[in-house]
C-alpha cells in the first residue's frame, strides 16, 4: 500500500523529500499519510526536547477519531489553533474563518491509538537498512575473530604445551627449563676445559723437540700443568713457554728444568 | 542517547567488532610466545643432546679404552674405577707405542681429570659419572 501512496499523493502535492503511512482502516480501506519527516524532526528540536524524550509520534487524524465520534462536529482549539472534523478528516480552520464557540482540548487526556508513525531519528548519512547491513558485516567479522581467538588460546594454551612436553619427554630433557639450562651450562664449561687441555698439550707437545728442549716428565691436574725438560736452557724454555702460557714457577733441578704453569 | 534499534544495534555490533580485534592481537600475541618457547625449546633440547652425546658416554669408556690397548698392543694397562673416576695406567717401554696411546685417548671425548706422563708410564683419570 506505501508504494502507492507516492502516486496517489502525487496529483494534489509535491511529493519530493516525502515520507509515506498508511493504516488499515477496514478489508479495502486504508488512510494515507503523507508527511516529511525532517520537520517533524527540525519542529522537535526547535521545542527544545531531546529525541530520547520522544516515545512515539502520532497523528492527529487517528487519535482525535474517538473524540469526535462522541462530539461530532465541534471546533476544537490547541494552542491557539482551531480544529474540524469535515468528511472525516481533521482540518485547520484558518484564521479568517475562525469560531467563537469552541472547545479547549486537553490533548493530555486522548487515549493513544496503536496507530505510531514510523519516525527515523537516526543520522540523515546512513539509512535504516544500511546499518543493519553495516552491523551484520560487524557481526560476521566479530564471529571470525571470536572464531580465531579460540583457535590462538586452544594452541596456546593446551596444544603447543602439551607438545613441548611430549617432546622434552622424546628427548629425555630435565622437567624444567632452568635444570636443562644448568646442565648445558656445566657440559659447556666441560668442554671448555677439556678444548683447552687437548690445545695445550698439543702445542706442549709440538715444543717437544724445540730448539734442543726435551719434554721429560709431562703432568695436568687441577688447572696446573707441570713440565719437566731435560738439560734444558732454562732461559730458552722460559721464552718458548712464556708466548703462550702463564709461568707460575720455574725452577732448574739438578738434571733438568721443571715449570709450572697456571692454565 | 539513541532510540532507534538500528543504530543501536550498529553501535553495539562495531563496539563489539573492536573488542574482538582487540582480543584477537593479545591472542596473537599469546600463540606466537608460546610458538617461540616450542622453537626454544627445540634449540635447547638439540643442544643438550648434541653436549650429553659428546661427554656422557659413561657406559663406553672402559670399552674404548680396552679397544685402544689391544689396537696397540698395549699389555701392561691396569684400569681402576672409583665412585666417579676410572683410573688408569700404562706400562710401557716402546715410546712409539706411548705416544700413539695417548693421542687416541686424547682424540676421544674423555673427561680427563689428570694426566701424567713420564718416559714409560702414562696415569689418567677420567671421570665417567657426571
Amino acid at each position: 500500500m506505501i508504494k502507492t501512496l507516492p502516486a496517489l499523493f502525487e496529483e494534489f502535492i509535491n511529493t519530493s523529500g516525502l515520507n509515506y503511512h498508511a493504516i488499515k482502516l477496514s478489508k479495502n480501506k486504508f488512510l494515507g499519510f503523507a508527511f516529511n519527516e525532517q520537520e517533524i524532526i527540525d519542529m522537535i528540536k526547535k521545542s527544545g526536547l531531546e529525541n530520547s524524550q520522544i516515545v512515539n509520534i502520532y497523528f492527529a487524524q487517528t487519535e482525535l477519531q474517538e473524540y469526535y465520534k462522541q462530539n461530532q462536529n465541534s471546533v476544537i482549539s490547541i494552542k491557539n489553533k482551531q480544529y474540524t472534523l469535515i468528511d472525516n478528516i481533521i482540518v485547520q480552520i484558518p484564521k479568517s474563518l475562525q469560531s467563537t464557540q469552541i472547545e479547549n482540548l486537553d490533548i493530555s487526556i486522548i487515549a493513544l491509538s496503536k496507530y505510531k508513525i514510523p519516525i527515523n531519528f537516526s543520522s540523515k548519512y546512513i539509512s535504516i537498512g544500511s546499518s543493519y547491513i553495516l552491523s551484520g558485516v560487524f557481526l560476521l567479522f566479530t564471529l571470525f575473530n571470536i572464531t580465531q581467538i579460540s583457535y590462538n588460546y586452544y594452541n596456546s594454551l593446551n596444544n603447543i604445551p602439551t607438545k613441548i612436553k611430549q617432546f622434552k619427554r622424546s628427548v629425555n630433557l630435565p622437567t624444567t627449563m632452568l635444570q636443562t639450562k644448568s646442565i648445558i651450562k656445566s657440559m659447556e664449561n666441560i668442554s671448555y676445559k677439556q678444548k683447552r687441555l687437548r690445545e695445550t698439550l698439543a702445542k706442549i707437545f709440538s715444543l717437544k723437540y724445540q730448539a734442543g728442549v726435551y719434554l721429560l716428565n709431562c703432568s695436568i691436574k687441577n688447572k696446573q700443568l707441570t713440565l719437566e725438560y731435560v738439560n734444558g736452557d732454562i732461559n730458552k724454555i722460559k721464552i718458548l713457554l712464556s708466548k703462550s702460557y702463564k709461568i707460575s714457577k720455574i725452577v732448574k733441578l739438578k738434571n733438568s728444568v721443571r715449570v709450572e704453569i697456571k692454565l | 542517547m539513541i532510540k532507534n534499534i538500528h543504530m543501536k544495534l550498529l553501535i553495539f555490533s562495531s563496539l563489539l567488532c573492536l573488542i574482538s580485534v582487540f582480543v584477537l592481537q593479545q591472542s596473537k600475541t599469546a600463540l606466537n610466545v608460546q610458538a617461540e618457547k616450542y622453537n626454544n625449546t627445540i634449540v635447547i633440547a638439540e643442544e643438550y643432546t648434541r653436549l650429553k652425546n659428546l661427554w656422557d658416554e659413561s657406559k663406553d669408556i672402559h670399552q674404548k679404552l680396552t679397544n685402544i690397548s689391544k689396537r696397540l698392543n698395549v699389555k701392561n694397562i691396569t684400569i681402576k674405577k672409583t665412585k666417579k673416576l676410572l683410573k688408569i695406567t700404562v706400562q710401557e717401554s716402546s715410546l712409539v707405542k706411548m705416544d700413539s696411546f695417548i693421542n687416541r685417548v686424547l682424540n676421544e671425548s674423555f673427561i680427563i681429570e689428570s694426566l701424567s706422563i713420564t718416559k714409560n708410564k702414562v696415569q689418567l683419570e677420567i671421570r665417567y659419572k657426571q
